[in-house]
């Protein structure tokens, strides 16, 4: 019975999905563009079961591409062309299998998922071989890979961790980076972040107009507004406060320290408006996606990994500097 | 006043009060958006809050699906 509930969304997800996209590298030109997109792979589609509903996705240093799925609950990976190079997983709760898989990172050795029911990590070798679970303080809401042994996650919790974890392969704590400094409200903590190069991270809130740089767990070297910088309204439903609007959905770097932050229903198209930032957050240039992506990911060749289709598709751009 | 009729106001008052504890139910459903709507339909499903809390996860299940739906679903129904 609670399988059935917790599948039902993605179910009716799947039916959704079914519905036409509007494929096409369109983008938004500046005045003076900086930047510009060039489609380079396209794996998924419409008339194939490649992919159904991808959530994580990652890309190892080769340019294999490891893709969760949460409508038939596995972990897939592609080679650099897009052909199918396997898969693990399936529905459940045992080890290496999901319910609801949500996140995905890597390293050059190992892959790391989440699940949205399950309070920990999930450990995968490239093989998709199933390692080992890490167990976490809570419902993990973001995670980045940052070695073998170092991954950076934030949690959910009625309390607000408010804090990045650096924790180590075995799930003990090393640091705690505190991002706000006060109780900012139900869910009002909720972020995306990426590590910066530098050894700081870069934060993008998905309930607040904000984006912030810090270096150090109390060192905030940077925080600015892009949407005016009002506070997101919030709905009184059962009992909570909601946030009803999103700003930022994710946030990834490139080689050259630019910074690209995914726009929520604040940007003028939402899910569409790319931000491209630099080093100090200033805007750069706004790229626009012909279609919604609840996920920004660069690869270490500076190639955009957005979604297409409702999530049938996965594409992949060249990012081109002028 | 007879027996009967205080019978009958009892009644209606029972009557009155369920409708509007149903109401005061549902009220924070009505018109809100389906994120919403499914927050408040898993916060208050009692065989998914009690699978959740055996997890250790409890209701903060449902605030993790209501930011994936804010994230991911919410761009597809447009």
């Amino acid at each position: 019975m609670i399988l059935h509930k917790l599948t039902f969304a993605a179910a009716a997800l799947a039916l959704l999905a079914a519905g036409p996209g509007t494929p096409g590298p369109a983008f938004q030109a500046q005045a003076r563009p900086v930047l510009s997109l060039r489609e380079t792979l396209s794996i998924g589609g419409l008339d194939d079961d490649l992919l159904f509903q991808w959530t994580g996705l990652t890309v190892d240093r080769a340019g294999n591409i490891y893709v969760l799925d949460m409508m038939d609950d596995l972990l897939k990976k592609f080679d650099p062309n897009g052909k199918p190079a396997g898969r693990t997983g399936g529905k459940g709760l045992g080890p290496g299998e999901f319910l609801a898989p949500r996140l995905l990172d890597g390293t050059d050795r190992f892959l790391y998922a989440t699940d949205q029911n399950v309070m920990g990590i999930m450990v995968f070798d490239h093989e998709l071989k199933y390692r080992r679970l890490i167990r976490t303080p809570s419902l993990v809401s973001h995670l980045a890979a940052l070695s073998d042994d170092r991954i950076a996650v934030t949690g959910l919790s009625m309390t607000g961790e408010s804090a990045i974890l650096i924790m180590d392969g075995e799930g003990k704590v090393i640091s705690r980076w505190e991002y706000t400094e006060r109780k900012s409200g139900f869910l009002q903590d909720s972020v995306s972040f990426a590590p910066d190069g530098r050894g700081g991270f870069l934060i993008a809130y998905l309930f607040q107009d904000r984006v912030e740089r810090w270096s150090g767990p109390s060192a905030r070297t940077w925080a600015k507004s892009y949407f005016g910088g009002e506070p997101v309204s919030t709905e009184k439903i059962g009992g909570f406060a909601l946030p009803t609007e999103t700003c930022f959905k994710d946030v990834a770097l490139d080689s050259r320290g630019l910074i690209y932050v995914l726009g929520g229903n604040r940007a003028k198209h939402p899910g569409r408006d790319v931000l491209v930032l630099d080093s100090g957050g200033s805007l750069v240039q706004v790229l626009t996606l012909p279609e919604p992506s609840h996920c920004a990911y660069i690869d270490g060749k500076d190639r955009l990994y957005v979604r297409a289709n409702d999530g049938v598709t996965i594409r992949r751009y060249e990012i081109r500097y002028e | 006043m007879s027996r009967r009729c205080a019978s009958g106001r009892i009644r209606a008052a029972a009557l009155l009060v369920l409708a509007a504890v149903c109401l005061a139910g549902t009220a924070p459903v009505l018109g809100a958006g389906i994120c919403e709507e499914a927050f408040v339909r898993c916060f208050y499903d009692p065989d998914i809050i009690q699978f959740f809390n055996f997890m250790g996860s409890g209701g903060m299940f449902c605030a993790a699906g209501y930011v994936f739906c804010r994230t991911y679903v919410e761009p597809i129904l447009g």
